[in-house]
């Protein structure tokens, strides 16, 4: 059994959006969705494999309010990728959902690259949900999700270093 | 050297923790392997033959003795008694238990320390010039760029899961020392017109399909260096093969798409990433180099040293070969041979270990640095000290005046340690060193470097070594291939496979007939290299198969 869980940017939290999913919405692959009127493509969503060229799929899927990325196993790092170049080069401000081989150890990267919604396993651990796209205090990368008072850079110049090594 | 601020140590303490939850998950059952075993290699723990290793991160080669202190420590608690300096400037645990690897790890953050994308299809640790900072030929000090690109590559989001796994290294002299060439990105410090900025090369790498980079950016603003490797490893991200472990690292995608087209996909990249917040800024610029000020140098002039006060030859010939000349005046860089006959090239134990960290505190500025060739240096010695500082380290077997020489060989753990050896490599190093002991007759062979790996991977960096020597299997057998010509240095080659492999009892004789070779055809003053370089591979395979036509 697959859940879906999306985080809320400002607190953090974790939203359970499967009751508000539309009862007929399907994951489609993109040569499908292609086929579809405009009309019906707005019911779908359109699931995106790792070897797809987002330049040329953007323009060609219009601005749909959900795209899917699909992760074929846990170590195939192109997704993470995809979604960084859809909110930093087309300003995409749509979800963007993980779907596939999603794990828990995973969804921090997954959310500071750019991705508000997670289709994960239905099971005690994912209820760790929460602490683990929120585990650590600061980062060294100024990525798209990220807070700036958790950046590196600002927050270096106003650390106390410490003794040592 | 760097010093971390809470900001820094906040930041290794929680992934110790993340990984001390993994680690129980996985014991638990609650955790599948194959993801634990992609969770914990990207925190430097691989399962070996024998026993789980530990890789522990040595940014750029750079120790405080306080530090060191703490890898002994961890080697008497933990492990056997030493560790084993890599030729990646890291060290690693032969002998941990997989649940005391947490404590380890929590040990080494109490030092500002972490094993964390040490292993694994990511960004590994950043390599440097063990000579940063001390250097005469040095531009501009690499290590706050080493620092920078370590901070940046340290869990980015994007880059944890590669297709295969990725190497940088920077150097800021004229000389590399860091072997930029044969790197997946090498940086070189260079100034255009009063700015400093990066020479990029990429694609560089040894292992199965050994590759010298390509120039990519002549030069770029310092300032954009983290949005262009951004941009760099997004386009590898995306485009590099993961259908074969093979063909997966980034020199295969740069010479199938060319180096003109590859650069070309990244600078089309780099237009939605420069000025974007990874710029760096002049502040923080500042901020890193002040971190890597100069120790307070004595105002001394250079010392000649008598030979009345040298105690014995072997004194001697240490200050010849090991110790190096400082850019500050009176002052000398000593290197450290961890190449003594009896223990694998590389190795070290507990107490020299404590020694050493002593010797760094009383004589040189309380830092030790890690080359790639295995040994430590010691980076600021008075030369009013040398003397004294050579007895303790006779004393502890430490002084072996052999650093370039045929002896010094650089050598992976192989198959006594490594579940992916062909053969063994530590034996061999022995051989080797055992076959040359005389120092004179070392002495006039002068420069030669021998590599050897266990496998293709090519840990033993064997292809740019001037003697290369690969492990193989023979039905079952272990035999080594050798090559000759190869060269980590300025020239970056790549050495060219000199015929059939050789049965182990017979290296030490094929050596000496390729030594014996080039001694015949030398020039006054020409090295085993140069004199390969002039004269070419043919002397050296005739030499090697006596009895066939070459
Ligand atoms: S070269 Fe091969 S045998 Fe040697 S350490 Fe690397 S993987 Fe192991």
């Amino acid at each position: 059994m697959k859940k879906l869980i999306a985080v809320d940017p400002s607190t953090y939290s974790a939203i359970d959006i499967n009751p508000r999913k539309q009862p007929n919405e399907r994951l489609l692959a993109l040569a499908d969705y292609l086929k579809l009127s405009t009309l019906d493509r707005a019911r779908q969503v359109v699931l995106l494999e790792p070897d797809e060229d987002i330049d040329a799929v953007f323009e060609a899927i219009g601005e749909p309010p959900i795209i899917a990325l699909n992760f074929p196993n846990f170590f195939d790092g192109r997704p993470f990728s995809t979604a960084s170049i859809l909110r930093q080069r087309y300003a995409y401000e749509g979800d963007i959902r993980a779907v596939g081989a999603v794990r828990v150890d995973q969804l921090e990267q997954m959310y500071r690259c750019g991705f508000s919604s997670f289709e994960i396993d239905d099971d005690p651990l994912s209820n760790t949900l929460v602490s683990a796209v929120q585990f650590f205090s600061y980062h060294y990368q100024s990525m798209i999700s990220d807070s700036a008072d958790r950046h590196a850079c600002n927050s270096h110049n106003t650390a106390k270093p410490v003794p040592g090594p | 050297m760097y010093q971390y601020d809470q900001f820094d140590q906040t930041l290794i303490e929680e992934r110790t923790r993340q990984f001390r939850n993994q680690t129980q998950r996985f014991l638990e059952g609650k955790l599948a392997s194959e993801e634990f075993q992609q969770l914990r290699l990207r925190n430097g723990l691989y399962v070996q033959k024998l026993a789980p290793m530990l890789r522990v991160a040595i940014p750029y080669g750079m120790l405080s003795s306080n530090q060191l202190r703490k890898l002994a420590h961890i080697s008497r608690k933990y492990d056997k008694g030493y560790g084993h300096f890599t030729t990646r400037q890291n060290i690693q645990f032969n002998w941990p238990k997989l649940e005391q690897v947490p404590d380890i790890l929590e040990q080494l953050a109490s030092v500002q320390m972490h094993a964390i994308q040490t292993s694994g299809s990511c960004i590994r640790n950043i390599t440097a010039d063990p000579l940063a900072g001390v250097a005469n030929d040095e531009l501009e000090d690499p290590r706050p760029w080493a620092e920078i690109i370590r901070q940046w590559s340290t869990l980015h989001p994007e880059f944890n899961w590669l297709p295969r796994k990725f190497k940088i290294a920077l150097s800021g002299s004229d000389h590399d020392r860091a072997a930029i060439k044969v790197h997946d990105i090498g940086l070189r410090l260079v100034r255009q017109q009063h700015r400093t900025g990066f020479e990029v090369w990429a694609g560089g790498g040894l292992g199965r399909t050994p590759i010298i980079a390509s120039k990519i950016k002549p030069f770029l603003e310092k300032e954009h260096l983290l949005t262009y490797l951004t941009a760099i490893l997004r386009v590898y991200n995306r485009l590099g093969r993961r259908d074969n472990k093979y063909k997966a690292r980034i020199k295969i995608l740069v010479k199938a798409l060319g180096a003109n087209a590859f650069s070309q996909h990244v600078e089309s990249e780099w237009l939605t990433l420069k000025n974007s917040p990874d710029t760096i800024s002049e502040t923080n610029i500042d901020r890193f180099r002040n971190c890597f000020s100069k120790p307070d140098y004595l105002d001394l002039v250079d010392e000649s040293i008598s030979n009345d006060d040298i105690p014995e030859s072997d004194c001697q010939l240490w200050l010849k070969h090991n110790v190096l000349d400082h850019k500050m005046s009176g002052y000398a860089i000593v290197n450290i041979a961890l190449k003594d006959i009896g223990s694998a090239p590389g190795d070290i134990s507990a107490a020299q270990m404590d020694l050493i960290a002593d010797l760094a505190d009383t004589y040189s500025s309380g830092e030790i640095r890690v080359t790639h060739e295995q040994n430590l240096v010691l980076a600021d010695v008075r030369q009013s000290d040398l003397i004294t500082l050579w007895h303790s380290l006779t004393t502890a077997k430490l002084a072996t005046a052999n650093l370039g020489l045929i002896s010094d060989v650089i050598c992976c753990p192989g198959g006594d340690f490594c579940s992916l050896a062909n053969a063994r490599s530590i034996p061999l190093a022995h051989a080797i060193q055992s076959q040359y002991q005389q120092i004179q007759e070392i002495v006039d062979i002068g420069a030669l470097d021998i590599n050897i790996s266990g496998c293709m991977n090519a840990c033993g960096h064997h292809h740019v070594g001037n003697i290369g020597i690969l492990g193989v299997d023979k039905k079952g057998l272990e035999y080594y291939q050798i090559s000759v010509g190869g060269d980590a240095g300025e020239q970056t080659q790549l050495a060219r496979i000199l015929g059939p492999a050789f049965p182990e009892q017979d290296i030490t004789q094929a050596i000496e007939r390729l030594v014996q070779c080039y001694r015949q055809s030398r020039l006054p003053q020409e090295s085993f290299i140069q004199t390969f370089n002039r004269i070419g591979i043919e002397p050296f395979k005739t030499a090697a198969y006596p009895g066939t036509t070459a």
